[in-house]
């Protein structure tokens, strides 16, 4: 009954109504809207992390670290890929051998990441096989095959096909050279990856190095980062000798912004339901000045004052909670939108590049952000109406009737 | 005129709470725009400082290709009457020369890639304080022989103060450069990347050591305002006649300039957000003072009061409305600011430490500038100038015999 009664108020003043429910509706929407391109962003930048390089956890030895080494070998690492790759939700095992050394071209010579990979098992692991701008990932033909990224073939002035000569330490400390051909470029989201990271065979890598089949470093990918935990924590306990990391530890800055991206997202509509906080105060204010003698009339004729005041209350809470409604809808549409078609941000690439974030954006925005956000606009009505009611509630009926 | 004023005034407190509330609504959108604007500005000064003094400086001269190709072939000479006329230039603090290059590092059975770097003792501190950063054994003097190592590299390597390296790359030309060289001092960056590949050597040391006597790779300068920056630049360019590339820190680190500008939006993204919301506040009220006086204008203006002058109070109302919102903040918001741009806020937990491990203090830095006063005053402006065109028009289309009845 009194909710009724509140719903016929509000459209007793359309006109005022209408501009507060917009108010709401169009603060929200611009608010979750801004709020799902930051998650979005972040989500891309997790994802490409996550796709080019760290796959969902990797296992190395301890002492790998801190000082990585190519010594720093993880023993018996063939049963352990052979038991993930039966285990279950898991979709590649990549078993990596990795050493640090200097890639020259007749120009110039630069540092590098050297990644000894098995090319096909790596393709289930990471996207770098997708992002192929000039020639092949490791085609047929010819030995010795090297894939590089687009920013160190700038930076040594090499092309597809191009001689490239690699400098490393072996495994008993004498410097080791090896010619290679360059096979592909690859670009990424991330300049620095690009300029750092090169993959060549891991048994052409082995056999310069002279040495029998090792592994620093073994990355597994899951069908699906929800089985990250059935997954990697028996992995992690399982063993208990060597470092398992999922990749929020392996890039702990990643997932620490991530974590705090919701708060700000919370911190951020707050702030606009507080705006708006003065706005619904102001609307119901005027509402219930104008009605002073209806107000006296039902407190004479035997209405509680309590029920009184939660009329007003419900009426706020109606008043916001149509908006809150409006602006959710029109919000959803639009991240649906843009989460589908993206928003283009060529015009940053390079800054975006440092952050690995690609140029498309796809907004989108988790559904555990809705409740809360439904608890904090009831919230903000209820303490918008809180003063107005108990303005009403204070009136005296015998004057209030005589109030034209 | 005055009279208008007065008249709009006192209308205004005919519904004191009401008034009270719209204003306080821009009073509280304009103290948190100004708290954001300060807080984001002050943290790309203090970007912007860390970062160019952490390595660049705010221009550097290189070769014609230095910077792309980053090899010894594009290294450049320069003559003392060069860096004469830069010293002399208006604003030019401090040449720092450098010869950059990348080398594998020995110790025992561990090798690594490091960037060396040949510096001049004296001017290098002066810019990145790298005397101060040293942990163990000394500085580097003008013909020392030794190597500087960063700390992280040191560890990695397994050696200290007093133990040999040998170093083995490529000099200028493609001589090879190796050299058996002793460990003098052990120097600690914060930034994990530097702190596990930066070595120094005295700039003659690692010129002779590359085959490449007088050569430079580049020349980091550092200037005293950096309001002075685009001047500068192209006095330097004039020393130089364009033979020698000359950057600045924006051309330097584009990736720091675009992460100030993406975040910048978002920040102006969200204020808009905010005001946008105050923009329905304030139309709000003032829709309803115009609703509720219908019969109040229709009088008016059927015992001569000219519409226009009617209009003109009206719009009087709505400025007075967001104008004690603004005011108020902004001078309230004074104090706030340079109380934290003189203590700066201190960050603690994980947020200070990933901040720590990027290399910077953990506080979040405040700036104040006059524009961004003015910028909040146009924005609210612009909000009554539109919210006041709804009484305008309701007066313009009012009919007065209508109206009175009303």
């Amino acid at each position: 009954m009194l909710l009724t009664l509140a719903w016929r108020n509000i459209w007793r003043n359309k006109k005022r109504s209408l501009i507060i429910i917009s108010a709401i509706a169009v603060g929200l929407c611009c608010g979750l809207f801004a709020s799902a391109t930051m998650f979005g962003m972040w989500d891309s930048m997790i994802n490409t992390t996550i796709d080019r390089d760290l796959g969902h956890f990797q296992i190395h030895s301890k002492s790998y670290e801190e000082e990585k080494l190519l010594t720093d070998t993880i023993p018996n690492f063939q049963n352990i890929v052979t038991k993930l790759n039966s285990t279950k939700f898991v979709a590649g095992v990549s078993s990596r051998t990795i050493i640090e050394g200097m890639a020259s071209s007749a120009a110039t010579s630069n540092g590098v990441r050297i990644l000894g990979i098995n090319s096909d098992s790596e393709k289930n692991i990471t996207s770098i096989h997708q992002q192929i701008i000039k020639g092949s990932y490791f085609g047929e033909g010819w030995k010795n095959q090297i894939v590089i990224g687009e920013k160190l073939a700038d930076n040594l002035g090499i092309r597809e096909r191009s001689k490239i000569v690699l400098s490393f330490q072996g495994v008993d400390g004498s410097i080791i050279y090896g010619a290679f051909r360059v096979a592909g470029i690859y670009k990424t989201e991330s300049s620095v990856f690009d300029k750092t990271n090169i993959f060549v065979k891991e048994d052409e890598l082995l056999s310069l190095l002279n040495s029998k089949k090792i592994s620093n470093e073994i990355v597994v990918r899951l069908s699906s980062v929800q089985q990250l935990d059935s997954v990697y924590l028996p992995t992690k306990l399982m063993y208990s000798d060597l470092s398992v990391k999922y990749w929020g530890e392996l890039a702990p800055e990643l997932k620490l912004f991530y974590d705090m991206l919701l708060t700000q997202m919370y911190i951020f509509v707050g702030i606009i339901l507080f705006a708006l906080l003065f706005g619904i105060t102001n609307t119901m204010l005027m509402s219930v000045m104008e009605r002073v003698r209806e107000f006296g009339v039902l407190m004479a004729v035997g209405m509680k004052r309590s029920r009184v005041f939660l009329m007003i209350i419900l009426e706020t809470i109606s008043l916001s909670f149509i908006g809150g409604f409006a602006g959710i809808i029109l919000a959803l549409i639009f991240i649906e939108y843009f989460g589908y078609v993206g928003i283009n941000l060529s015009a940053f690439t390079e800054g975006l590049s440092q952050w690995s974030l690609g140029t498309q954006l796809y907004t989108s925005l988790p559904f555990s952000f809705y409740p809360p956000l439904a608890l904090m606009i009831l919230g903000t009505s209820i303490l918008g109406a809180f003063y107005p009611a108990l303005k009403a509630i204070r009136l005296n009926p015998a004057k209030a009737i005589r109030t034209y | 005129m005055s009279t208008y004023i007065k008249l709009a005034w006192r209308n205004l407190w005919r519904n004191k709470k009401r008034t009270l509330i719209a204003a306080a609504s821009v009073f509280f959108a304009v103290i948190l725009a100004l708290l954001m604007r300060s807080m984001q500005t002050g943290y790309y000064d203090y970007m912007i400082d860390a970062s160019v003094r952490m390595y660049t400086g705010y221009i550097q001269v290189h070769g014609k290709d230095y910077w792309e190709k980053r090899s010894l072939e594009e290294s450049m000479v320069t003559n003392a009457d060069q860096i004469n006329k830069l010293k002399n230039i208006n604003g030019v603090q401090l040449i720092v020369p450098r010869f950059e290059t990348y080398s594998l590092i020995s110790h025992g059975n561990k090798t690594k890639v490091v960037q060396i770097t040949g510096i001049d003792p004296q001017l290098e501190t002066k810019l990145t304080d790298l005397k101060k950063k040293i942990v163990s054994g000394l500085y580097l003097s003008d013909s020392s022989k030794g190597i500087v190592l960063a700390q992280g590299l040191a560890e990695i390597l397994k050696v200290e103060v007093g133990d040999s390296l040998v170093i083995y790359g490529q000099g200028y030309h493609g001589v090879t450069a190796a050299a058996q060289i002793l460990i003098i001092g052990i120097v600690k960056f914060t930034l994990p990347e530097l702190n596990k590949s930066f070595s120094y050597l005295s700039l003659s040391y690692a010129q002779w050591l590359f085959s490449a006597p007088e050569r430079l790779t580049s020349l980091s300068i550092m200037i005293d305002n950096p309001k002075d920056l685009d001047r500068i630049k192209s006095d330097i360019q004039k020393v130089f006649n364009d033979k020698y590339e000359v950057m600045d820190w924006e051309e330097l680190s584009p990736e720091l300039i675009q992460s100030i500008q993406i975040d910048n939006a978002s920040g102006i993204i969200m204020l808009g957000i905010l005001y946008i919301v105050i923009a329905f506040g304030i139309f709000g009220t003032i829709m309803m003072m115009t609703a509720e006086r219908v019969k109040e204008f229709g009088i008016l203006i059927s015992v001569g009061m000219k519409k226009w002058k009617l209009a003109l109070v009206s719009i009087y109302e709505t400025l007075f409305i967001s104008f004690i919102g603004v005011f108020a903040g902004a001078i309230i918001s004074i104090p706030i600011l340079l109380y934290f741009k003189a203590n700066p806020i201190p960050l603690t937990g994980e947020m200070a430490d990933a901040i720590m491990a990027w290399g910077f203090e953990p506080i979040l830095p405040f700036a104040v500038y006059p524009g961004m006063f003015f910028a909040q005053i146009w924005t609210v402006l612009a909000i009554a100038m539109v919210s006041a065109l709804y009484p305008v028009l309701f007066i313009r289309k009012l009919k007065p015999v209508e109206a009175m009845r009303g």
